[in-house]
């Protein structure tokens, strides 16, 4: 079985400026590769600056590598190729109060997405609109409302069926869970592992929370200063990590947080 | 007697949808000399009751209470000049973001000798250069290590755990005898939280500064407080020492969130589902009447449409008619348990 997500090599390095006449880089991600399945979680774990946010985001597109390439599917996806990708993996953002425009409704919101990727006529686009609202939990009368009307949980549930809108095979959560509070946080990772058990989603999970990385993911990549550390099994890395940064990483998790 | 004893606050605010109550009979009281943790989801009143406490309140506030004592003193019959004199001095507050707290376009040190007072005891052109020292000093204290250089840098060119041990440096620098901290660790990095935390806890033992720390994340904050309050919906749900409120959570709010945190130690299987209550929290126009948990609560009863009554039961208080855990609180090993609580509270 080929895996639905191949990287092979992938990384991002700056420009900075001049020093004499030379240009020079900073490496924000070494090369790196992994593969993901279809139905699995990968969660990338690290410190800030480790380059999980720039993995996520040479992932879904919004910048082009330096060197590397992505095969979806056995299929090679190029930079320019950004109508085919942003079908296949979509992202949701972390904070869903500021990532929702505030002036369209939330069917017009859901609907964009369509608009612009699909030749669906505006009943077809309404009735998938309506589709994703309830796949979420909410009610196809919250189309109507506009983001400030609803609650918190409810918008990240909004941000959560505009990722699911065009249907993709890869969704890429970056530290979409670390704002929320904790009822709120339980309710949309019960809804993440619902969609996957029913659709066969992957989700690329950025989080700095292992506790949630631990429940949720069924492999975790360690980062460290833009260098890949550790790879390995959700079990095998909480078990018996290799690294002496990743045993440092779930040792502090353990003394600081109440459950041990 | 406690530094700060609040009975019964309600704040109710003018909307466009008529007056709303925020907080709904809140009581709370912090002893000298301790970590008081205040949990609650956005939403809940938190910072509302914080910014009663120093005194900031908003226009369209009313604010009611049987009693509102800061170290023997009424609060509430206090002239605006002198709950200023109290606020920075007596009492202090870190507020959320720190980043974006502080001013981009003065420098950070600047702006901790502006709160600084001056020292009588010099001359007045050695102040200057002594409300520098102390600057440093205080920030060293805090835990940043090239303080000399910091204090000529600004708010936009640190890291956002170094913005927030400046506010700490400036709040805790006129030695307040409370500290109010509103999520002092939001959105931060593991290692960078317990930096803070064990800064505040620190704070707490040398210097003997009350602290209330605010905080939505239970599992991060448990570890460091004393005594907990949980909050929901702007009433007190559930308070008393940290480690019997986790162990045994009278009330179904309690519970629900100490489920809510993810538990690897077997009990749940990998990635299955989640405990969580149904729905999501009332928005302050559409409030329940009585027990505000009632719409979500999986043991809520016809009684739960009348105010639950605090009930005080060994150093702890609910307010749930149908208190989880209470009916196993008469067998042995709970005997055992009291005695080890009494044994705490008399050492």
């Amino acid at each position: 079985m080929t895996p639905i997500l191949q990287v092979n090599h992938l990384s991002k390095s700056y420009f900075v400026g001049y020093k004499g006449f030379k240009r020079q880089y900073t490496q924000a991600l070494s090369p790196i590769s992994f593969s993901l399945n279809k139905g699995e979680t990968l969660a990338i774990v690290g410190n800030t600056g480790s380059g999980k946010s720039t993995l996520a985001r040479l992932l879904v597109g919004a910048e082009s590598p330096t060197q590397g390439e992505v095969f979806f599917d056995g299929q090679r996806l190029t930079n320019h190729d950004l109508k085919r990708r942003c079908r296949l993996i979509r992202m949701i953002f972390q904070d869903p109060n500021t990532s929702l425009n505030p002036r369209i409704t939330i069917g017009a919101l859901l609907e964009e997405p369509l608009r612009f990727n699909t030749r669906l006529n505006k009943k077809q686009r309404q009735f998938q609109v309506y589709e994703k609202l309830m796949k979420v939990g909410l009610l196809p009368e919250h189309s109507d409302f506009y983001p400030h009307m609803i609650s918190e949980g409810q918008k990240q549930r909004v941000a959560m069926a505009r990722a699911l809108m065009l249907n993709p095979k890869i969704i890429i959560a970056d530290e979409a869970l670390s704002d929320l509070d904790l009822s709120v946080r339980a309710q949309i990772l019960n809804l993440l592992i619902k969609l996957q058990k029913d659709i066969g989603l992957s989700y690329i999970f950025v989080s700095h929370n292992l506790n949630i990385v631990r429940h949720f993911s069924d492999k975790v990549m360690v980062l460290k200063k833009g260098e890949l550390i550790e790879k390995a099994t959700t079990e095998q890395l909480f078990t018996s990590p290799k690294h002496e940064y990743t045993q440092r990483l779930i040792q502090e998790q353990a003394l600081y947080s109440h459950k041990k | 007697m406690p530094l700060l004893d609040i009975r019964n606050l309600t704040i109710e605010l003018d909307t466009p949808y008529g007056r709303v109550n925020a907080i709904d009979r809140v009581s709370l009281s912090i002893n000298a000399g301790e970590l008081h943790g205040l949990v609650g989801e956005s939403g809940s009143g938190r910072s509302l009751l914080a910014r009663a406490i120093l005194g900031i309140p908003g226009q369209n506030w009313h604010i009611r209470a049987d009693r509102m004592m800061w170290d023997g003193r009424n609060l509430l019959e206090m002239s605006p000049k002198q709950r200023r004199n109290l606020m920075g001095s007596d009492i202090a507050m870190i507020f959320q973001d720190p980043s974006s707290c502080l001013d981009p376009i003065r420098t950070v040190g600047s702006q901790m000798i502006e709160v600084m007072p001056a020292d009588k005891k010099y001359p007045f052109w050695k102040r200057r250069s002594q409300k520098k020292d102390t600057a440093i000093k205080w920030l060293h204290r805090v835990g940043i290590k090239n303080a000399d250089k910091i204090i000529s840098r600004y708010a936009w060119e640190l890291s956002e755990g170094e913005c927030q041990k400046i506010m700490i440096a400036m709040a805790v620098a006129n030695k307040p005898r409370l500290l109010i901290a509103d999520e002092p660790t939001d959105s931060m990095e593991l290692s960078t939280q317990a930096q803070i935390f064990r800064l505040l806890s620190k704070l707490n033992q040398n210097q003997n500064v009350s602290i209330l720390l605010i905080s939505h994340e239970l599992d991060t904050i448990a570890n460091w407080c004393h005594k907990l309050t949980v909050l929901y919906c702007g009433q007190v749900m559930e308070s008393g020492i940290t480690t019997q409120v986790l162990d045994k959570p009278f009330h179904h709010y309690t519970k629900a969130l100490l489920d809510n945190i993810p538990n690897y130690s077997g009990v749940i299987a990998h990635k299955s589902l989640m405990k969580t209550l149904a729905g999501s929290s009332p928005a302050l126009q559409h409030l329940p009447i009585g027990c505000r948990l009632g719409p979500r609560c999986p043991e809520a009863q016809k009684k739960c449409v009348n105010p639950p009554p605090t009930t005080h039961k060994k150093n702890r208080s609910f307010a749930c008619h149908f208190p989880y855990n209470s009916k196993q609180s008469n067998d042995l090993p709970n005997k055992d348990q009291s005695k080890n609580n009494d044994a705490n509270s008399s050492s």
